[in-house]
């Protein structure tokens, strides 16, 4: 474990991992902007689009500068068709995938010639695909922390210009803010970025980390502010692991993308509000909730009739060890007594039960015309469902009937 | 003195004509109706006086100037789908965005607006809410917070675009009682309401619309049998075919 801190001051990894980590920060960041805006594809146009300009660039000028100018030309270039094809009235998902495809099958182009032209050339254009970090130096760490803080400065000055821009771009409008002052510099910062971290996580895996990071950050923030903050740190967490990976052999910006897509996956898990634990444990309780609700119910209606465990069994099916185990937790929280049968508390609760199973048929009789004896299953359902507010609205309806259709005597509850 | 006023207002979409050829005024003072069918270019007559669609010809001016010079004094509500409800952003937030305007750019809220912005909730009954996520709240909860934030935006003029649309009956009586309470305060308030119920106990003014102006003026005027089936009829069909037509011929889209 003390390699993970290591990484961040050993003279030889410190170039990639302050390189990757604030890369991947300022991606994460701007990143956030784009998911709330729902525009993170322009930031794959911009990453794919990149490429013919890096082959181009290298092939000229053989320097990495090159091939950064040449990124940002094609990218710019890219952009610009697609703003047009838009305005000619092409929907953007459509628009994109034709600039898409036009210039990365370019690049790819191009770089299988230089192929046969220059191998060493064409070694070089492949890291740009897939990234390559541990070539990164101290100077990178400059050059990175340059742009994060550039994307830090500009986000934190025009937030409150940015979030209603993006929330609500007519009150925007109306407040005498142009629109294009801030597009201009929401794409200036997501280009920039994005041609950034080309050589940290490449072209093919730069979306990963513009997008997963604010997924993450969504599900446990309900605040712009909180979200750009969060996605900024999830994104910097992931290329530090990314990089840490890489000192085992892994190649480091897949494993940035990875790490990052994991994040985000295990935050759809377990978000609090209504991530994928929380729903099944919520299913469950459901469930619990009705056989405890049936049993209750089905010694209600028996009176002293019922005694065994068989019996009840009969009357409620379902596995006979789940019902032992319901019983249990039933008599443990106050429901039941020791043997079968309702405590002061449980015959009150079973009664509530039957009472809006018994209001519910009587209003799809009586209100909606469902014929008499089809109401049972939809009321076996809805006994569980009904609240208290609609119990009471539908008595206002019915004007407080007592006795459903089927002539049985709807209980009345004290409040 | 008049607070609103069109003369010769005419917007296409396209070539498809959304208002024709309106001329209207609307007197300070009053809880404004705009009344016409689906489709009859009331939404549209709003976004074309705010500056937010371009009309193909004529003026709008608010108290005898162009929009641009009176920005703070009116205040636009839209459609309650107009907005992204799954946005990141609490309800407090939400209000405040009335302020953004007077702030002027780049300057950050501070706390004297969050805290006018907390009266505005709860003015509106919703204090308690004020950290909730905007797509948590019922849909009358969030036209409440449209209020909320006109209100704090602390304007002359209210265009309301459809306010009584998706909420539930209580929201809808507190929203007549505030809107009248408003105009008691000398505000001037105008909604699009596309249907004819509670129209005579709301409003006190009336804009009848379909494509053109079929009247305006105060509601016992105006609210009269034969200008209502004027306006909801099916005589305007044939004007919009035949304006359509010349804007396409004028354009080349139709020989």
């Amino acid at each position: 474990m003390s390699n993970l801190w290591d990484l961040l001051i050993d003279p030889l990894l410190r170039g990639p991992t302050w390189g990757t980590i604030l890369v991947c920060g300022a991606l994460a960041a701007v990143g956030v902007l784009a998911y709330v805006r729902r525009t993170t594809q322009v930031g794959e146009l911009i990453s794919h689009a990149a490429y013919p300009g890096v082959v181009v660039g290298l092939l000229l000028t053989g320097s990495p500068a090159g091939a950064i100018a040449g990124a940002a030309l094609s990218a710019l270039i890219a952009l610009g068709c697609m703003g047009r094809l838009t305005r000619r009235g092409l929907s953007p998902d459509n628009a994109l995938a034709l600039v898409l495809a036009l210039f990365f099958g370019a690049g790819l182009l191009l770089a299988s010639r230089a192929q046969f032209l220059d191998p060493r050339l064409f070694r070089q254009v492949q890291t740009y695909l897939y990234g390559q970090a541990p070539s990164m130096t101290d100077q990178h760490i400059l050059l990175y922390a340059a742009l994060a803080l550039t994307v830090l400065l500009a986000i934190a000055i025009c937030f409150k210009e940015l979030q209603l821009w993006s929330f609500d771009p007519t009150q925007a409008r109306l407040n005498g803010l142009g629109s294009r002052p801030l597009e201009l510099m929401f794409i200036g910062l997501l280009t920039l970025s994005v041609l950034a971290s080309l050589k940290a996580v490449g072209i093919v895996l730069a979306t990963a980390m513009l997008v997963a990071p604010a997924v993450a950050a969504r599900q446990f923030n309900n605040r712009l502010d909180r979200m750009l903050l969060w996605g900024a740190l999830i994104g910097m967490v992931s290329g530090w692991l990314g990089l840490y990976c890489s000192l085992y052999g892994l190649p480091a910006g897949p494993m940035v993308a990875l790490i990052s897509v994991a994040i985000a996956l295990a935050s759809l898990l377990v978000a609090p509000r209504n991530g994928l634990l929380v729903r099944l444990g919520r299913m469950a309780r459901f469930r619990r909730q009705c056989i405890d609700e049936n049993i209750l119910k089905a010694i209600w209606r028996a009176g002293d009739g019922m005694t065994t465990l068989a019996q009840l069994h009969n009357c409620v099916g379902g596995r006979l060890l789940s019902l032992r185990w319901a019983l249990l937790r039933l008599r443990r929280h106050g429901w039941l007594t020791a043997r079968i049968g309702l405590t002061l508390d449980g015959a009150q609760r079973a009664a509530v039960i039957v009472r809006r199973h018994r209001l519910w048929e009587a209003y799809l009789v009586t209100s909606l015309g469902v014929g008499i004896e089809r109401v049972h299953p939809s009321a076996e359902e809805m006994e569980h469902i009904l609240t208290p507010e609609v119990e009471a609205q539908l008595v206002q309806l019915l004007r407080d009937p007592r006795h459903d259709p089927h002539n049985q005597p709807i209980p009345q509850v004290p409040r | 003195m008049t607070v609103w006023e069109a003369s010769q207002l005419t917007v296409h979409y396209g070539t498809r004509p959304v208002i024709w050829d309106l001329c209207f005024q609307v007197p300070p003072g009053h809880l404004v109706g705009i009344l016409g069918p689906n489709g009859a270019g009331k939404s549209t007559l709003l976004k074309a006086s705010l500056g937010l669609v371009r009309p193909s010809s004529g003026t709008v001016r608010f108290w005898g100037e162009p929009w641009e010079l009176v920005r703070q004094r009116v205040a636009y509500v839209p459609q309650r789908a107009a907005v992204d409800w799954d946005f990141p952003l609490t309800a407090l937030q939400f209000v405040l965005m009335g302020r953004y305007g007077r702030l002027g750019p780049l300057r950050w809220p501070r706390r004297a607006d969050r805290q006018a912005a907390l009266h505005q909730l709860r003015l509106v009954g919703m204090e308690e809410c004020a950290g909730r996520q905007i797509g948590q709240l019922s849909g009358g909860q969030q036209q409440r917070l449209f209020l909320a934030r006109a209100l704090l935006q602390g304007p002359d003029l209210y265009l309301l675009d459809e306010p009584f649309v998706g909420i539930d009956v209580t929201t809808q009586q507190w929203l007549i009682q505030f809107l009248k309470q408003l105009v008691s305060e000398g505000k001037t308030i105008c909604v699009v309401h596309h249907d004819l119920t509670q129209v005579e106990d709301l409003f006190t003014w009336l804009l009848l619309l379909n494509m053109r102006l079929v009247a305006s003026g105060p509601m016992d005027q105006v609210f009269i049998p034969e200008l209502v089936e004027q306006t909801y009829g099916a005589a305007s069909n044939l004007l919009e075919e035949v304006v359509g037509l010349s804007r396409r011929r004028k354009t080349g889209a139709a020989s």
